[in-house]
């Protein structure tokens, strides 16, 4: 029976995938994009994941896991698997999947759909799965340690100093998400402004006046958070209040660095905690109502298949197909960050091993379905819509009538009436040159959901959609700032102790200042970038994560050379040559690409020469200076992440060596084996 | 006119799938980590005074905050 289902599912899938393949010049619908998820998801995880735990895994229901031996009641609890599933997709869920999809779009909406399923699939969420099983045999151990114990000291720096710097990479260009969203919007400043004292009302409401009343407190802030949608509305419409809200880039940037120091350096109760309760409620609430949408409207995606900016021409980022594509992308379908979260909280909380398979590799599925909507949404929206919004004006021609002009050309027709008739009916002054992937996938989201429950309220559900992702982003944000803050103070109490004491205010106060320094530069040159910065920012932050998670897999892959598992070592294997070949090639092309627009060293030096030659405005010619500089910050940053990778991918083709050779090697830390006390978990 | 049985069959089954849905959200927020604090004391420190749940509040929720907690 199970068999019949499989073959069923597999020929539906196949069916599905090759439909939305080969479909050419007609638009095709979404729900053939869902039927082929839903298949290869399901196949996935029934069969693929199924197999990895019994045969590479083992996975042994009787073995007890560190939640039960050293359960303590607060971190090491042992929990049913739903609510570990729960608690770990919350953990994972961040806005990158909404921003990857939506920039990667340019290319159409093939090549971008394609990798979200296959590399979730057999990549990310083996990842997710795999990770959390080696950590959960090590008592919880994290990425950095366990790089440490298995691959040595190189592997040990590598996760450390990995995790920092993309860290700070990704805050920025998080950061540079949300100013572009409140360039110039008197609407999206004043509701993002409102989420702040919300948040903090909602943590004194919690402390103080119902201490440990989650829900209610909840519940009342998604309220407020509603209310300031609306009432940002308000103060858009009143002439002079409008005008306190109205900023340009680079003051909306040092607002988001100061609000960076300050929630990194408040108490987490005041600010984080609370925060982070309102945007998971949120987020899995609208991740569910946009399911639902889209179910119900059916929409015709309008982006071709494949653009002509396969090529490497594209507005919104340059550089060809492969590997861009895959850089891009990012988190929905592999994303290193995850492998954090799968050797921090959640090994803590596994009650048994036969739950790895649900919480490791299902919350990835759900993550990449998240993906996969926000693909939807930025492509049924009209090609010419899409790449006005996205592409930064400088890119088009310097003007929304040489843009509409260049965009016509392309062959993707959309007119400046147009787009300003859907300015004004969102409520917002322009659309043009909103890059970033926040107001398009804005205006996807609110014309899938006016749509379904009402097409008056469009301008409503725009700021709905921008106030949710700039609450998921910056939760982000203090959550990245304080983290980093922890990890500077740990180093810095190497050198002089008290800095490591992470509760002595003036180390605290040095600590936060030297990481929002560190993503506060990035920032604010990606704001006075006239190509809009997130060309530069994104594709780093992408090669990070994807360094990130190729760390994660080289320590898999080596665990399972070192404990006689080496003929299954292709399953992390090769993820880890897939990503390791994307990933060198967009760093080398970042790095060495004769194009300006690809290489950031032909970049530098191209924009030295029109600088000397006079060729540019005096706009540009004002910060190309600093442009000039960052670019090469940049070359050294993806020089060092290329350079890392390869020291961790070197480690373990050692360790891989030596197990050829039948040299004796011991995989340190595995916890020994306890049966479990669980009534009925051993047999289940 | 639907048999009375398959009524409340389904009844049942919304109403159990509702509870668990409530477990899952509740557990996944840390909502009933004072209960499972407290089970754990009885359970393991029998004759140890818990502390309250505006206490446990407090210490509980700087703890969560130590580590990688979000992602990208």
């Amino acid at each position: 029976m199970q068999k019949l289902i499989g073959i069923a599912l597999a020929v539906i899938g196949a069916f599905a995938v090759s439909g939305i393949a080969l479909n050419r010049g007609e638009p095709i619908n979404a729900l053939w994009i869902l039927t082929a998820a839903a298949c290869l998801y399901t196949i996935g995880y029934r069969f693929y994941a199924a197999w990895i735990t019994a045969r590479v895994l083992s996975t042994d229901a009787t073995r007890a896991t560190p939640a039960e031996r050293l359960d303590n009641g607060r971190d090491f609890v042992p929990t049913p698997r739903w609510v570990v599933f729960g608690h770990h997709f919350a953990a994972i869920a961040g806005p990158g999947p909404l921003i990857g999809p939506t920039l990667a779009a340019q290319f159409g909406y093939l090549p971008g759909t394609l990798w979200i399923l296959f590399g979730s699939v057999l990549g990310g969420c083996v990842q997710d799965m795999v990770i959390l099983f080696l950590s959960t045999r090590r008592n919880g151990r994290s990425l950095g340690q366990m790089a440490r114990d298995e691959l040595g000291p190189v592997g040990g720096f590598a996760a450390l100093f990995g995790t920092l710097a993309i860290m700070i990479i990704l805050i920025a260009v998080l950061g540079l998400v949300v100013v572009n969203a409140m360039k110039h919007s008197p609407w999206a400043s004043a509701t993002v402004f409102a989420t702040i004292p919300i948040a903090m009302l909602i943590g004194f409401y919690m402390r103080g006046i119902r201490p440990g009343r989650v829900v209610e407190g909840s519940v009342i802030g998604i309220a407020l958070l509603l209310f300031a949608v609306v009432g940002g509305g308000w103060v858009d419409h009143h002439p002079v209040l409008r005008t306190w809200f109205d900023h340009d880039g680079p003051a909306l940037a040092w607002f988001v660095m100061g609000y960076g120091f300050i929630a990194a350096i408040l108490p987490v109760w005041m600010l984080l905690a609370p925060r982070d309760y309102l945007s998971t409620f949120l987020k899995l609430g609208t991740v569910v109502l946009l399911a639902i949408a889209i179910l119900v409207m059916q929409p015709d995606l309008k982006m071709p298949a494949l653009t002509r900016f396969i090529d490497g021409t594209g507005p919104i980022f340059s550089g060809k197909l492969f590997p861009f594509v895959f850089i891009t992308i990012a988190c929905g379908a592999i994303s290193g960050f995850h492998s954090l979260i799968s050797s921090g909280t959640t090994p803590k909380l596994i009650r048994t091993e036969a739950d790895v398979r649900l919480v490791g590799y299902g919350s990835m599925v759900l993550e990449s379905f998240v993906a996969i909507m926000a693909m939807i949404a930025a492509t049924l929206l009209d090609p010419g819509v899409y790449f006005a919004i996205n592409s930064p004006l400088a890119a088009l021609g310097g003007s929304p009538d040489a843009a509409v002009a260049t965009l016509s050309a392309w062959g993707f027709p959309v007119t400046t009436g147009q787009m300003q008739a859907l300015a004004n009916e969102v409520g917002e002054a322009t659309l043009f040159a909103r890059t970033g992937g926040a107001p398009s996938l804005a205006v996807g989201m609110a014309s899938i959901f006016s749509s379904v429950f009402g097409a008056r309220l469009l301008a409503i559900w725009y700021h709905f959609a921008i106030m949710f992702e700039a609450v998921f982003i910056l939760t982000t944000l203090d959550a990245g700032t304080r983290v980093g803050r922890f990890m500077v103070q740990d180093a810095l109490g190497q050198f002089w102790e008290p800095l490591g004491r992470t509760s002595w205010y003036p180390s605290v106060i040095l600590a936060s200042a030297i990481v929002v320094t560190g993503w506060g530069y990035f920032l604010y040159v990606g704001v006075i970038d006239p190509y809009g910065g997130i060309n530069i920012l994104w594709p780093l932050f992408g090669i990070a994560n994807q360094m990130l998670a190729g760390i994660a897999l080289s320590i898999a892959t080596a665990i399972f050379l070192k404990t006689g598992r080496a003929r299954y070592c292709w399953v992390t294997g090769l993820p880890l040559a897939w990503l390791a070949v994307v990933t060198s090639t967009a760093a080398w092309q970042k790095l060495f690409s004769l194009d300006p627009k690809i290489g950031f060293l032909a970049g530098a030096s191209d924009l030295g020469e029109k600088l000397a030659a006079g060729a540019l405005t005096m706009e540009k010619a004002a910060v190309a200076g600093k442009l000039m500089v960052n670019l090469r910050i940049d070359a050294a940053l993806t020089a060092f992440f290329l350079l890392v990778l390869w020291a961790v991918i070197l480690d373990m083709l050692r360790i891989g060596w030596r197990a050829y050779r039948g040299e004796p090697l011991a995989s340190a830390g595995e916890a020994t084996y306890q049966r479990t006390q669980f009534a009925g978990v051993a047999n289940a | 006119m639907p048999d009375r049985s398959v009524v409340e069959m389904t009844r049942r089954a919304l109403a159990g799938f509702c509870a668990r849905l409530r477990d899952v959200v509740s557990g996944a927020w840390g909502l009933r980590a004072y209960e499972q604090y407290l089970r754990h004391l009885r359970a393991h420190h029998p004759g140890t005074q818990p502390m309250s749940r505006e206490a446990f509040f407090r210490s509980d929720q700087a703890a969560r905050w130590e580590g990688v907690r979000r992602c990208c």
